[in-house]
């Protein structure tokens, strides 16, 4: 796909980790994009304005050629197919499915476990329980999970020496404000050795929250 | 030495749902393993090996390799067995099913998982299942209706059979039969739910149909 004419849009909240892996993605596939900044501390997805905007009132969301895409693992996946350069999954059906497994354990075996309305679920019924608290079994079981796929398949990066779309999955997962007063690196030392290589590189670059407008 | 794909499975499990249906659309045969949740059997020592992640769906290649997640291991089924494509050709298309199935995948399903229960009943006595997962389900599923709304013909997405469908029907299934959800709030998802669930590949890959059930 020709990217003269363009427009992207990525409704993102700077710093969060589930926006930040789509940002990631477009940055490593060298593409331009206009952020539009949603208050995602304040719920500002479920206000009326935004629903005016984005009827699904989700993000991340991007908005590309007139088109709304939502869930960062399928935008992943359109990026990856309809701009090929800097290839971002192996070529093998097998490979891909570590890669994928990989995303997925980040992406529906930890976020929902550090996302904003779990800890509204759960306080309707435990109240004296802080965040730390609620995450941190459920986090532990998913970075144990991930820790053993990257211990087993990684190199440089996730999976192998190449970035993947699990690096753009799991560098967010440790350092998005979000999720980064949970969990200690430490624990996890092949994943720790990774996110150190990802900190090295540009397209990883953390975007402070009071940088959006 | 092990000839065809062999699947972890359990009855009830909505994500091991997912796969059989798969796996029935593509006419694959395969060899089912069955792991009772219940009694704790994924988290044993004896399956370690077989389930590196603690839980099923896992898919054993006959090469040894074991395939974990859903959605990776619905992936990796329709590039490798192109008969009966579910995801489309389009992009945009491509893209509106996938985020689909993760809409159930990590969005709701996450939420009504054993894990979910074990850890919550160990603060709450008496604690609801069904309540607390029909307030989860009552904000996705409006969602999951928008979404319907705007793609839907005979089935999720238009009128042939997605990847769509193999995730929709057990977490409506499950949120039916499990959570008391009343579905004739949602009309799109019922409807596209009546198209699908009688469908023979679908009816075979439902929980009291397997050979686990209990």
């Amino acid at each position: 796909m020709s990217t003269s004419r363009l427009a992207i849009r990525l409704y993102t909240y700077r710093g969060y980790s589930a926006p930040w892996r789509v940002s990631i993605m477009l940055k490593l596939k060298q593409l331009q994009f206009q952020p539009f900044f949603v208050n995602l501390p304040k719920a500002e997805q479920l206000s009326n304005m935004y629903s005016q905007i984005n009827p699904l009132q989700i993000v991340p969301t991007l908005e590309i050629n007139g088109q709304l895409l939502h869930e960062s693992m399928a935008i992943a996946e359109y990026l990856e197919e309809e701009f090929p350069r800097n290839k971002l999954l192996p070529k093998s059906p097998l490979e891909k499915a570590i890669v994928r497994s990989m995303c997925e354990t980040v992406n529906s075996g930890i976020h929902p476990y550090h996302a904003s309305r779990f800890y509204k679920y759960v306080h309707n019924y435990v109240s004296d329980i802080n965040r730390q608290e609620i995450s941190e079994p459920f986090l532990e079981r998913g970075f144990t999970a991930l820790n053993a796929l990257v211990e087993k398949h990684g190199g440089d990066y996730a999976f192998g020496n190449q970035v993947t779309i699990a690096d753009a999955f799991l560098y967010p997962a440790f350092r998005g404000d979000d999720v980064s007063y949970l969990v200690n690196l430490d624990k996890y030392p092949a994943l720790k050795k990774v996110v150190e290589n990802l900190d090295q590189l540009p397209e990883f670059a953390y975007e402070h929250p009071d940088s959006q407008g | 030495m092990q000839q065809k794909l062999r699947l972890y499975t359990y009855f009830r499990s909505s994500t091991s749902h997912r796969i059989r249906i798969v796996l029935n659309l593509k006419e694959i045969d395969y060899e089912p393993k069955f792991v009772n949740l219940l009694q704790g059997e994924h988290k044993s020592e004896d399956n370690k090996q077989e389930l590196p992640n603690q839980a099923v769906p896992a898919l054993h290649l006959p090469d040894g390799t074991i395939l974990i997640e859903s959605m990776a291991i619905a992936e990796y089924l329709d590039e490798v067995y192109p008969q009966k494509k579910l995801l489309p050709q389009d992009p945009v298309l491509k893209a509106k099913v996938r985020g689909f199935c993760e809409l159930i995948n990590s969005g709701m399903h996450p939420y009504q998982n054993l894990i979910m229960f074990e850890w919550i009943e160990k603060y709450v006595e008496k604690f609801d299942r069904v309540e607390f997962v029909q307030n989860v389900l009552k904000s996705e599923f409006q969602t999951m209706e928008k979404l319907l709304l705007q793609n839907h013909g005979k089935y999720s997405f238009g009128d042939e059979i997605t990847l769509a469908d193999c995730f929709l029907v057990p977490q409506v299934m499950g949120a039916i039969a499990r959570f008391k959800l009343d579905i004739t709030l949602f009309p799109t998802i019922q409807e596209v739910y009546n198209n699908l669930k009688d469908l023979p590949q679908f009816y075979k890959a439902q929980p009291d149909q397997q050979p686990d059930f209990k």
